[in-house]
């Protein structure tokens, strides 16, 4: 039971990484970033392209996945500049279409759909507890740097940028850059997850990076709260709590598979039902 | 006030993770003592568990879900009779959803909280490479039905599977093509899937292996409907022979249909995929000189006539993917008769695999290669005007 555990753990703080690091862009800044689980996967091909390929150490390849995101999260955001709320959403939902046309097609990198089998953990941290460990550091940073920065005056301009764009910029609030920052930040950590889930998991292919995590990640900033790291990481937690409950539920063979997905469903609907904020959260979606 | 609030709820999870990873420390070093592995050569009392992993929701589950019908289907036939000398199978389902970390947390799952030694798999690539990560250092055997990602050959000891690798087929049609249809030029089209990639390379590869030029080598990705522009590059580089790989049969009569409005003139070579008999009789004109490379499902040998009989009998209708739901008929019963033999010991189970000679399966006479993947004779059908002839087994 235990080791199944870890296993779960392990992915909560991977996709408390993801989540936190979403809401910055989503539920501070206000930018719905669809296009972040491609940032996702292109930090985990990095990382397992370097390691596998090119024989980098982990500690390098971890950093240029984090700054090889953060780069592409900081181009991301420029054209939030002239496409706002839903239009951004399209495009980035397009920037994930994207990303995964790239990992199926870029075949001599990514050995397309076959996928990246082979990825070490790094030393040290090879046993599933210890890179329980490793990864719940990780989470650790990401919540206290994020939590610094969105209680810093520069997140609350952010906020600002959320709930009245033209206000914070009258203000002389530089919104452009402060999107960028933002942008740049979310795609550094959601880069450091990818990095964490490829080493984890230790197999990557195109569908790892595809709906499926999406879902899950938006799942889970939306019932934790939109602006509120603490909702975010809560919302990871009650998502693969329900989902991974279910698996001990028993049902009849032939029904196990829709039913888990039917009875997921509703709990997501009943929490949105009484909490349309989600649990903890702090602002609204418009 | 709020800070501290931070602080404390920190410390709680910290004290939480490291509690449950000092109390899981012992975890690891379970696999199969020496005074177990004596008493393992006997079925211990009870019925016999054995874990079951699936697509069984999403785009997989049109294969997932006839191969679950198909597991169960031998599952209930061998308890109806009796069981496993004497002991009933059951089977603990989880659903992979055709990811690798969902394959992933299912293969835990099973073998961490149902402490499953045996996990039979009729899943895609992705999630049982992900699975034969976890299963191998457990000690747990990964029998799989469907995954035919050259990958999996080398992904383990304990690691089997009863359909063979993608890297066979493509090398049988490749020769077959080359060696007895004397084609100097070959081409491909295939879908951006593991299954069809996996066809493609061992296809490109035993081609120039066997002396012949691959002119042409396009591929599609899922979904794509029009395939004019990769038809006209292939044209132009006039192959001898094409071969149509898609990862579903209705893309691959789209295709088929393209390359005839487009006059396209060659020795047409199909996956498995396309030889559904329905699809065939539906599309009688486009499949009016085609060859394919399958593994024998030949209705005349009475293990296979029994397994098309019952799956009528009980799902009242013929199954979906033959040759694949045939091979995950096969594993329970090949795992059976292993468990009559040797036990359920999964050491001295692996070694009887590997040492079993033509085993008289559904799926055709099966024995393993030294990597767990097995020696199944390979047919060539020949479709003339969707009438299917067998030219015989091929060894290429």
């Amino acid at each position: 039971m235990f080791p199944f555990l870890i296993y779960i753990l392990t992915l909560v703080c991977i996709y408390a990484i993801i989540v936190m690091s979403l809401n910055l862009a989503m539920g501070y800044t206000g930018l719905v970033n669809f296009g972040h689980i491609g940032l996702f996967g292109i930090g985990a091909y990095t990382s397992a392209i370097l390691t596998t390929k090119f024989d980098w150490p982990f500690v390098f390849a971890i950093l240029s996945a984090g700054i090889l995101c953060a780069i592409i999260g900081a181009l991301l955001s420029i054209p939030s500049r002239k496409i706002k709320d839903d239009y951004f959403a399209l495009l980035t939902l397009g920037f994930l279409f994207v990303t995964g046309a790239i990992f199926i097609n870029w075949t001599d990198m990514t050995r397309g759909t076959l996928g990246i089998r082979g990825i070490l953990r790094p030393e040290g941290f090879t046993e599933p507890n210890s890179f329980l460990i490793l990864t719940f550091i990780a989470a650790l940073v990401t919540f206290f740097i994020l939590e610094k920065v969105t209680k810093s005056p520069f997140g609350r301009v952010l906020e600002a940028i959320r709930d009245d764009e033209l206000v914070a910029e009258s203000l002389g609030k530089n919104i452009d850059r402060a999107k960028m920052t933002a942008m740049t930040l979310s795609g550094f950590f959601v880069g450091i997850a990818g990095v964490l889930m490829a080493h984890f998991i230790r197999f990557i292919n195109p569908a790892s990076f595809w709906l499926d995590p999406l879902v899950v990640a938006l799942a889970a900033v939306v019932i934790g709260g939109l602006a509120s790291l603490r909702g975010s990481i809560l919302g990871v937690v009650i998502v693969f709590a329900v989902s991974e409950s279910l698996r001990f539920l028993s049902l009849p063979s032939t029904m196990i598979g829709p039913m888990r997905v039917i009875l997921f469903m509703i709990v997501l609907l009943v929490v949105i039902l009484f909490r349309p904020k989600g649990i903890i959260g702090r602002a609204d979606l418009d | 006030m709020k800070s501290n609030n931070a602080i404390l709820w920190v410390i709680a999870i910290v004290i939480v993770v490291l509690g449950i990873v000092y109390f899981s420390k012992p975890a690891p070093e379970a696999p199969v003592s020496p005074a177990e592995e004596k008493a393992a050569v006997e079925i211990p009392d009870g019925p016999i568990v054995l874990g079951a992993m699936d697509t069984l929701t999403g785009e997989g589950a049109v294969y997932g879900i006839p191969l679950q019908n198909a597991t169960m289907l031998a599952v209930n036939e061998i308890n109806a009779a009796g069981g496993v000398d004497g002991h009933q199978l059951q089977l603990v389902w989880e659903d992979s959803k055709c990811n690798p970390q969902d394959g992933g947390a299912a293969a835990q799952k099973l073998i961490e909280v149902d402490k499953i030694s045996y996990i039979v798999s009729g899943d895609c690539s992705g999630a049982a490479l992900a699975a034969a990560a976890l299963t191998e250092p457990a000690g747990v055997m990964l029998f799989s039905a469907a995954a035919s990602s050259p990958d999996l050959t080398t992904a383990g000891d304990l690691v089997f599977r009863s359909y063979p690798s993608d890297a066979m087929a493509g090398r049988v049609i490749a020769s077959y093509v080359i060696k007895q249809l004397s084609a100097k030029k070959v081409a491909v089209i295939s879908e951006q899937t593991d299954y069809a990639q996996g066809l493609r390379g061992s296809f490109t590869t035993a081609s120039k292996e066997f002396g012949a030029e691959v002119v042409g080598d396009e591929t599609y990705n899922t979904g794509d409907t029009d395939f004019r522009t990769q038809i006209l590059k292939l044209k132009s580089a006039s192959p001898d022979s094409l071969y149509v790989v898609p990862q579903t049969p209705v893309t691959g009569v789209q295709i088929l249909k393209q390359l005839k409005e487009n006059g396209f003139k060659a020795v047409i070579l199909v996956s498995d995929t396309m030889l559904g008999s329905d699809t065939i009789s539906e599309n009688k004109a486009l499949y009016a000189d085609v060859y394919s490379p399958t593994p024998e499902l030949d209705a005349s040998r009475p293990v296979t006539k029994r397994f098309l009989e019952n799956f009528q009998g009980a799902y009242d209708h013929a199954p979906e993917f033959p040759a694949y739901m045939a091979a995950a008929y096969d594993q329970i019963y090949m795992l059976k008769d292993a468990f009559e033999k040797v036990g359920t010991d999964q050491k001295a189970v692996r070694d009887w695999l590997y040492e079993v000679e033509n085993w008289p399966g559904a799926l055709g006479d099966t024995s393993f290669d030294e990597f767990g993947d097995p020696i199944i004779g390979y047919h060539i059908k020949h479709i003339v005007n969707g009438e299917q002839q067998d030219l015989g087994a091929y060894t290429p």
